[in-house]
């Protein structure tokens, strides 16, 4: 598995701008995938086309999940995640701007690993990122 | 006519037969009485069905509603809060990237752009408290209030030294109420304590509690209701919270636990703290109030159960 490399299901076209904006701040710019709906996701992950060479879209070290997306919810991405022997344990931080315990415990339930509130700025957006690096992509051999 | 006809057959000492005695009454009133009732009590069963169907169709659009408000508020989360997100991180990026020709001017116009973003984001945060507040279940249960606000202090930063002093003066009484309540009121008093103050001054808490008469409840058809009620549980455990802050004009102070009212425009705050400081402590059975003089700080009360 290619270490390194995080998957961002987001359909915020401007959350998008700034959170690439932020990993190019931290020199992880190659480090990131981006699709656009839950769809997507599951086609990324399944190797679907256009997702085929994983060379050019590597499986993620892990995926940044938002709840509200068109399609395909972010609670079905992570169902369906969970039921994929390969990716029963793929760290999966859900990345959305509600604050309900509802959401934050439901996330929980069907398996995210961690659960962070979009800040009220986007250009915060570089600390998600910080907390990406050290807690998720940090030497992922330690995190057996 | 409906007639009701009986015959008694009279016999002699030997068993003879002797005569016939034939007795004819006229039951067509309770005849139709007895229809009338039938008819009665199948209409009562008729409307109870349909009262019942009437029941299942008002609850069943009743809870379409509250789902729609459900789903209304976790709209507002999720998509009223993208584009604030936007504004904010763009008038930063514009900031650095006009670091080289920045004057105070525009310096001035994207801290507006971005602290206007910031108080819209806190306003959709605080109104969906408020309506989260208001609609959850409250169950009471006996709280320690010194424990609990002690407890605050402490994890707050902003609720200690040198950023502000607190202090509980004597035991606070264990009262009956919500403790996930009276924490967010606590919070936001306090919070607002703190907020308010002049600038340079150093924020000031005194917080005591006292015994009181409960107020007596309105009287019904010019009974007082409850007498008995009243002489059992006639005390309310009175909370202050007494500020050094700016204090609140007299002509804004019934006005100050409704919602989106503030007392002043200098400082930010959304309007709608105090609107759930109250409605959480009515839907405890308590009452809040407030006696303030500008200039001179505030004293905020909040009448609560005791455990008795």
């Amino acid at each position: 598995m290619a270490s390194g490399t995080v998957l961002y299901v987001e359909d915020e076209e401007f959350d998008v701008v700034f959170m690439a904006r932020a990993f190019k701040q931290a020199n992880l710019d190659q480090s990131l995938q981006v699709v656009v709906d839950g769809q997507q996701a599951i086609d990324y992950l399944a190797g679907k086309p256009p997702y085929t060479d994983r060379s050019r879209h590597p499986l993620p070290a892990v995926i940044l999940l938002d709840l509200n997306l068109p399609l395909v919810s972010g609670f079905e991405v992570l169902k369906w995640l969970r039921q994929q022997p390969p990716y029963e344990a793929l760290p999966v931080v859900v990345f959305s701007s509600s604050a309900r315990g509802e959401d934050q415990q439901k996330a929980t339930e069907l398996g995210a690993n961690a659960y962070v509130q979009k800040p009220s700025s986007g250009l915060d957006f570089v600390d998600v990122v910080q907390q990406l690096k050290q807690q998720w992509l940090a030497m992922p051999e330690l995190r057996q | 006519l409906i007639v009701s006809t009986r015959w008694a057959l009279d016999r002699d000492a030997q068993g003879k037969r002797v005569s016939v005695l034939e007795t004819n009454t006229d039951v067509t009133e309770s005849k139709r009485a007895e229809k009338e009732l039938l008819h009665a009590k199948e209409q009562l069963t008729k409307a109870n069905a349909s009262l019942e169907g009437l029941v299942r169709e008002r609850t069943a659009k009743l809870q379409e509603m509250v789902d729609e408000l459900e789903h209304f508020s976790y709209t507002i989360t999720h998509d009223m809060r993208a584009p604030l997100r936007a504004m904010q991180g763009f008038a930063g990026v514009m900031e650095e990237l006009c670091a080289d020709s920045m004057t105070a001017e525009k310096k001035e116009c994207l801290y507006h752009i971005t602290s206007s973003a910031a108080r819209m984001d806190r306003l959709i945060t605080d109104a969906l408290s408020y309506s989260k507040t208001v609609s959850q279940e409250l169950p009471l249960a006996q709280v320690d209030l010194g424990a609990l606000l002690r407890g605050m202090i402490h994890s707050y930063p902003d609720f200690q030294p040198p950023k502000a002093r607190i202090h509980i003066f004597g035991e606070l009484p264990p009262v009956l109420g919500n403790e996930a309540g009276l924490t967010q009121c606590f919070s936001n008093l306090l919070g607002n304590a703190v907020k308010f103050v002049a600038p340079g001054k150093t924020p000031e808490v005194r917080i005591w509690s006292e015994l009181r008469a409960a107020p007596p409840s309105p009287p019904e058809n010019g009974v007082p209701k409850d007498t008995e009620a009243r002489l059992n549980q006639s005390k309310v455990v009175r909370l202050w919270f007494e500020d050094n802050g700016i204090g609140i004009p007299e002509q804004s102070q019934p006005k100050i636990f409704q919602m989106f009212q503030r007392a002043t425009r200098d400082h930010e705050g959304t309007g709608i703290g105090l609107a759930l400081v109250r409605k959480v402590i009515a839907r405890m059975g308590g009452a809040v109030g407030v006696e303030s003089q500008p200039g001179k700080g505030s004293r905020f009360w909040l009448d609560l159960k005791p455990v008795r």
